[in-house]
């Protein structure tokens, strides 16, 4: 079934703040701006400028004929890994060619300077991910809720794509990628784009 | 990443995604996605806020355990909190060395070399409070970012430690290891660390001695006689609305 829901987590759908207006033509000091927590952000397409919106929209995208759904154990009981597609390897891995469908392998382990980003696109923000590496790598998020007993655990082995790359780049490798996942015990992936 | 998600799901592996373009996923219906208002860039939302990560992740997490499949997609009510952006009348609290628009590469190169010092002392700070830096992707060290840039900009190539990595490519990932250098010095000054991406592209192409650099080893790319020195800098990345130069 096609299922669309709103977020239940404020009772409130995200489209209910289309009245308002995008934050850079509100009135008032930046300051007050910034305290505000209820601007409208701009990953909506209709904000994003006329170049951006027309790439973004006019981007093919894969259409399926089957519908894979893969059940699993509570989630207190799995073990989660990352996959992003924010073009992320070690500092001392190889920098990620453009349009490339191949990946980097992120031991758990990794400490949070060692972890840079070649995915150079104009187009998205960096200033989240150079300030805090869970913006978009949320592996301490994973191992705080491991802690809680939220999820089960972390995996020992997290992954990278480079982003801009069509999907049809990635199927390649998805077959071993998810051998690899198999044996490190994972049951859930966080896909996490940038 | 809806891509990804359903050749994963096909191989045996249950996926959760959070996605930046709604009408992306509308498209390709992975299995479980939760869509997310924040700006690009940013998937979890907010630096530096745990709680609201926290938040973000587990809402996705929490996908897998909805019994309704083959495919559900679902808004995240929350909005991040806003960033400074042009509109707010923001301006960078250094006091950058004067640069002219146009002149001679002399006095531009050596602004760019005392502007890259100035930076490093807020670089410095930023690198010992976060205890990390996204900045080294290039493969060279700090001291030699610059000297790469105005070597290419005196019309020479530049020496690199391998040719591991094709040389255009090299050039862009020096110059973003620039960019990540000032914009990490800038967000470690008080009170900067909410200043929005297109903010800080406009301070970076419009008000440094950087930004003037990149501009004119654009600018004189397309005058090279030398084909390989064109092909470099005419790749330099620069974004649409401020190619033109200050």
């Amino acid at each position: 079934m096609w299922l669309c829901t709103s977020a239940v987590r404020s009772g409130v759908r995200a489209d209910a703040f289309s009245g308002m207006l995008p934050h850079r033509w509100a009135a008032g000091s930046a300051s007050h701006q910034v305290q505000d927590q209820r601007k409208i952000s701009m990953a909506r397409l209709q904000d994003l400028p006329e170049g951006m919106r027309s790439y973004l929209t006019d981007l093919p995208c894969p259409v399926f004929a089957t519908q894979p759904w893969v059940r699993g154990p509570s989630l207190r009981d799995r073990k989660v890994a990352i996959i992003s597609t924010a073009g992320l390897h070690r500092r001392t891995d190889r920098p990620f060619a453009s349009g490339a469908g191949d990946y980097r392998i992120i031991p758990g382990d990794t400490a949070r300077g060692d972890l840079v980003m070649t995915h150079l696109s104009q187009n998205f923000d960096r200033t989240g991910f150079q300030q805090d590496w869970n913006v978009a790598f949320p592996l301490d998020r994973l191992r705080e809720l491991a802690a809680e007993g939220k999820i089960g655990g972390v995996a020992d082995y997290h992954y990278s794509f480079m982003g801009a790359t069509g999907p049809e780049q990635m199927q390649a490798v998805t077959g071993e990628l998810a051998r690899l996942l198999h044996g490190d015990a994972v049951d859930a992936v966080l896909l996490v784009p940038i | 990443m809806g891509g990804l998600a359903h050749y994963l799901e096909h191989a045996g592996i249950p996926t959760t995604s959070i996605s930046l373009i709604r009408e992306h996923s509308e498209r390709m219906r992975p299995p479980r996605t939760l869509w997310v208002p924040f700006e690009l860039g940013r998937p979890l939302g907010v630096p530096n806020d745990a709680a609201f990560q926290r938040a973000v992740v587990l809402a996705a997490l929490q996908l897998l355990e909805v019994e309704d499949g083959p495919v559900v997609l679902q808004d995240y009510a929350v909005e991040a909190p806003a960033v400074i952006t042009s509109a707010d009348g923001w301006a960078c609290p250094l006091n950058l060395p004067p640069v002219e628009a146009a002149g001679e590469i002399g006095p531009l190169t050596t602004a760019f070399q005392q502007e890259m010092q100035q930076m490093r002392s807020w670089y410095d700070l930023a690198v010992s409070r976060r205890g990390s830096t996204t900045v080294g992707a290039s493969g060279l060290h700090i001291e030699a970012l610059a000297d790469f840039i105005c070597t290419l900009l005196a019309g020479r190539i530049p020496q690199v430690p391998t040719a591991e990595i094709p040389l255009v490519r090299r050039v862009n990932l020096v110059a973003d290891d620039i960019r990540a250098l000032y914009a990490e010095a800038l967000t470690a000054q008080p009170g900067q660390d909410v200043v929005g991406a297109d903010q800080l592209a406009d301070w970076f192409y419009t008000e440094t001695a950087a930004g003037r650099v990149f501009h004119a080893l654009r600018a004189a790319g397309s005058n090279r006689e030398d084909a390989e020195l064109q092909a470099i800098t005419g790749s330099l990345a620069v974004p649409a609305r401020l190619a033109s130069g200050a």
